[in-house]
C-alpha cells in the first residue's frame, strides 16, 4: 500500500496552496473587514464575491478537478484529491475556499456522467465552467438514512413529471441555479426501482426556497418546497426507477470528502493548541511542559495521524478500482469522532480565549459536530462496517 | 527571444528550523524543497516579458530554466515547466561539489550555448544569502548587468531596469544581451513590460500559480542533462567549507521599568539615540 504523492500530485498541491494564499484568503479577510462575511455566514453578497474565486479556480483547473476526465475535468485519483481538499480544509478559510473545488455542494460531481448528452448540454457545461452552480437533493423531513422511504412524489402526467414534497438541509439550495432531485416514482420499490432522479430548473414555478439557520452559522442550508412542480420528462436522468443506485458511488466520494474535510479542519485546530500551550505560562512556566496539558495534545496526535492514515488508505483503496465502502466507512466514523476530540482538547488548553466567538476555535467547535451524521451518520457507516464483518 | 532564468532549490524557508547542522554538514535529508523565492520572481519576470498581457494572452519567445543538482532537483524544474517555462536544462551534480564560482562558470556555458537575449537570475538565494552568482556570470560573459531590479521594461535592443534606492528609483538602461537580477518588487502589478504588453496592464500582484492542466502537460516539456565536467570548463569548488553551526538562540530580553529607563537604555547602552 503506497499512498505518497507523485511528483505531480505534490505540484497540484503546491500551486492549490499558492492559489489559496493568493486569491482566496486576502479575499476573505476584505470581506470580513468590510463586514460582508460575518461569522462565515453565507448570503447573496458572499456567495457573488465567490463566484469570482469560482471563476478563477475553473481556469487553474481545480474547479473541475475531481469529475472525470470524460466529461471534461481533470480526472484526478482519489489520494491527489484527497491531498487538495485535506489543504483546502487546513487553510483557516471561513467560506470562501469552498468555492475553489467544485465538490458538493455546488460543484458538478462525478454522478453527472449518468447525463444524456442533451442534459449535457443544458446542464453540465455550465456547471463545469461555472457560470451555474448546483445542489444535492436527498434529505427529507421524514426520510434520512433510510433513503428508499423518500415521500417527494414524481408522478408523470403528459410530457412531464409532477413534484411534489419537500426536501432540508439542502446545502446551496439558496443559491443553486439546478437542482439534482431524489424522488419516488413507484411507492413501495423505494432503491430497487422506486427512486429516479431529476434535473430540476431552479427557476420553475411551484419552488420555494427556504433558509435553515444551523449550529454552524454558515446559512448554507435551506428548505426547499415542491408543489407541483413539473419537470419535461427530458430532465430525468438515466432510468426510472434506478437514478439512486447511480449516485451510491458518488456518495462514497462524499464520505472520503468528509474525513478528509475532519483530518484537516483537526490539523488547522490542533496547531492553537500547541501554540497555546507553548507559550502561555502559569506557575513559572509554559502550561505544555506539564503533562496534565501535554498528553491530551499527544492523543491528538495520535488519533489525527491515524484519521489521516484511514483517510488515504480509503482513497488509494478506491483508485486501486475498489469500492472502499468498509475502509471509507471507517475512516469517517473515526475522523469523524476524531476531529470533535481534538477541537475539544483544543478548547480546554486553551480555556476561555477559545470560548470567545473571536477565536477559531469558537466556530470550529459548533461545525465540528455535524461531521459525526452529514454525508452518513455514525451508525449507518458502523451498520456498514458490520456488515462487512459478516454481522 | 529567448530568456533563460537561472533557479535554484532551497530548503523550505518555513520549515527551516528543522534544519539539522553538524560541525562537518548541513543534513538536508527530509527537508523539503523548493524554488529559491527570488529565482521564482525571475521566472515571473521573463514570463511576462515573453507575453503581451492580453487575456488570452498570446506569447512571443522561449523561456528556458536552467539549474544544477542531482535527479532530485528536476521536480523543481517541473514546477518552473508547470508554471510556464518551455523547457529546461539540468546540470548533473551533487549539491556539495558546488561554490559560487563553480555554478557561474558553468551556467556561463550554458548561457554562451543558448545564446538568449537576456538571463534574469533571482538576486540571491535565500539559504546562503550569497548574492554572487549573477554577478559572476556577467563578468565572465561580458555582458553588461543590472541588479536588484524592481522593474523592467524591454525596449529595441535595451531593458530599461529600475532599482530602489533610498529615496527613489535608479534606472539603467542595458544593451541586450544582458543580465538582470530582480528583487521582490519585480512581481508587483506594473513592474515589467514588455514590447507586446499595454502599459495600461496591470498583472495580478506575486507570482502566478500553475493550473492543473498546465502541471500535467509539463510531464512532456522536455529536460536536458549536462555533466559538469562539460560545462564547468575546468574550473573546480574553490571553496573550502571549515564549520557549520547553527544560529545562536535568541537571548531573552530586558524589561524595563518605565519610559525614562528605556531612553537611557536606548541613548547609553544601544547608542541609538
Amino acid at each position: 500500500m503506497d499512498f505518497s504523492l507523485d511528483e505531480e500530485s505534490k505540484l497540484m498541491v503546491e500551486s492549490l496552496k499558492k492559489f489559496l494564499a493568493a486569491e482566496v484568503l486576502p479575499v476573505e479577510a476584505d470581506l470580513k473587514k468590510r463586514g460582508i462575511l460575518v461569522g462565515g455566514a453565507m448570503t447573496r453578497e458572499v456567495y457573488d464575491e465567490g463566484a469570482k474565486i469560482r471563476a478563477k479556480a475553473v481556469e487553474a483547473g481545480f474547479y473541475t478537478a475531481h469529475v472525470p476526465e470524460a466529461i471534461g475535468g481533470g480526472g484526478l485519483r482519489h489520494v491527489t484529491l484527497t491531498a487538495m481538499r485535506e489543504t483546502i480544509a487546513m487553510c483557516g478559510s471561513e467560506m470562501m475556499a469552498v468555492f475553489v473545488m467544485g465538490d458538493p455542494p455546488m460543484g458538478p460531481t462525478a454522478m453527472l456522467s449518468m447525463l444524456n448528452d442533451v442534459q449535457k448540454d443544458k446542464y453540465l457545461h455550465k456547471l463545469m465552467s461555472g457560470e451555474w452552480t448546483t445542489c444535492f437533493c436527498l434529505t427529507e423531513p421524514n426520510v434520512g438514512s433510510d433513503v428508499g422511504a423518500l415521500e417527494l412524489m414524481a408522478v408523470r402526467d403528459g410530457d412531464d413529471y409532477v413534484l411534489n414534497g419537500t426536501k432540508i438541509f439542502i446545502s446551496n439550495g439558496l443559491f443553486a441555479d439546478v437542482f439534482q432531485v431524489f424522488a419516488c416514482t413507484e411507492k413501495g420499490k423505494g432503491m430497487g426501482g422506486g427512486l429516479s432522479l431529476f434535473m430540476v430548473d431552479g427557476d420553475t414555478k411551484g419552488i420555494t426556497r427556504t433558509l435553515m439557520k444551523s449550529m454552524g452559522g454558515d446559512d448554507f442550508q435551506a428548505e426547499l418546497n415542491f408543489e407541483d412542480v413539473r419537470v419535461p420528462a427530458e430532465n430525468l436522468v438515466g432510468q426510472e426507477g434506478y437514478g439512486f443506485l447511480g449516485a451510491t458511488q458518488w456518495l462514497s466520494g462524499e464520505r472520503l470528502m468528509m474525513s478528509t474535510q475532519a483530518v484537516g479542519l483537526a490539523e488547522y485546530s490542533l496547531k492553537f493548541g500547541v501554540e497555546w500551550a507553548q507559550t502561555r505560562k502559569a506557575f513559572g512556566k509554559p502550561i505544555g511542559k506539564y503533562q496534565g496539558v501535554s498528553f491530551p495534545l499527544a492523543d491528538c496526535r495520535i488519533q489525527l495521524d491515524a484519521a489521516r492514515a484511514l483517510t488515504y488508505q480509503a482513497a488509494w483503496k478506491l483508485d486501486q478500482g475498489e469500492m472502499a465502502m468498509q475502509d471509507l466507512a471507517v475512516a469517517k466514523v473515526f475522523a469523524a469522532d476524531m476531529l470533535q476530540k481534538v477541537v475539544d482538547t483544543v478548547m480546554q488548553t486553551l480555556g476561555g480565549i477559545g470560548y470567545m466567538t473571536d477565536h477559531p476555535i469558537e466556530r470550529i467547535y459548533r461545525i465540528a459536530r455535524v461531521f459525526r451524521f452529514g454525508g452518513g451518520t455514525s451508525e449507518i457507516q458502523r451498520k456498514l462496517i458490520a456488515k462487512g464483518m459478516g454481522l | 527571444m529567448k530568456i533563460l532564468v537561472a533557479l535554484k532549490r532551497v530548503a523550505d524557508p518555513d520549515n527551516a528550523n528543522k534544519v539539522k547542522v553538524s560541525p562537518e554538514k548541513i543534513d538536508t535529508t527530509g527537508l523539503e524543497w523548493k524554488i529559491n523565492p527570488f529565482d521564482e520572481y525571475a521566472l515571473e519576470a521573463a514570463l511576462r516579458l515573453t507575453e503581451d498581457g492580453k487575456k488570452p494572452k498570446k506569447r512571443e519567445g522561449e523561456v528556458v530554466v536552467m539549474t544544477l543538482g542531482p535527479k532530485e532537483v528536476e521536480t523543481t524544474l517541473r514546477s518552473a515547466l508547470a508554471t510556464g517555462a518551455d523547457r529546461a536544462i539540468r546540470i548533473d551534480c551533487t549539491d556539495d561539489e558546488l561554490d559560487g564560482r563553480l555554478v557561474a562558470n558553468a551556467l556561463k556555458t550554458v548561457i554562451a550555448e543558448e545564446k538568449p537575449d537576456y538571463v534574469i537570475f533571482g538576486k540571491q538565494a535565500v539559504d546562503g544569502d550569497n548574492n554572487g552568482v549573477g554577478q559572476m556570470v556577467a563578468e565572465l560573459l561580458d555582458w553588461p548587468m543590472a541588479t536588484f531590479a524592481a522593474t523592467i521594461q524591454e525596449e529595441d535592443g535595451s531593458l530599461l531596469v529600475s532599482r530602489e534606492v533610498d529615496g527613489g528609483m535608479c534606472t539603467l538602461r542595458v544593451k541586450t544581451p544582458a543580465v538582470v537580477t530582480v528583487d521582490l518588487r519585480i512581481v508587483a502589478p506594473e513592474s515589467v513590460y514588455s514590447k507586446l504588453t499595454d502599459k495600461a496592464h496591470k498583472y495580478s500582484d506575486g507570482v502566478r500559480f500553475a493550473a492543473l492542466p498546465a502541471i500535467m502537460k509539463a510531464k512532456k516539456k522536455p529536460i536536458d542533462v549536462k555533466a559538469l565536467a562539460d560545462t564547468a570548463g575546468g574550473v573546480t569548488i574553490g571553496s573550502n567549507y571549515a564549520n557549520f553551526e547553527a544560529p545562536a538562540a535568541r537571548a531573552a530580553g530586558v524589561k524595563v521599568e518605565d519610559v525614562a529607563a528605556l531612553v537611557d537604555k536606548l541613548a547609553n547602552e544601544a547608542k541609538a539615540i
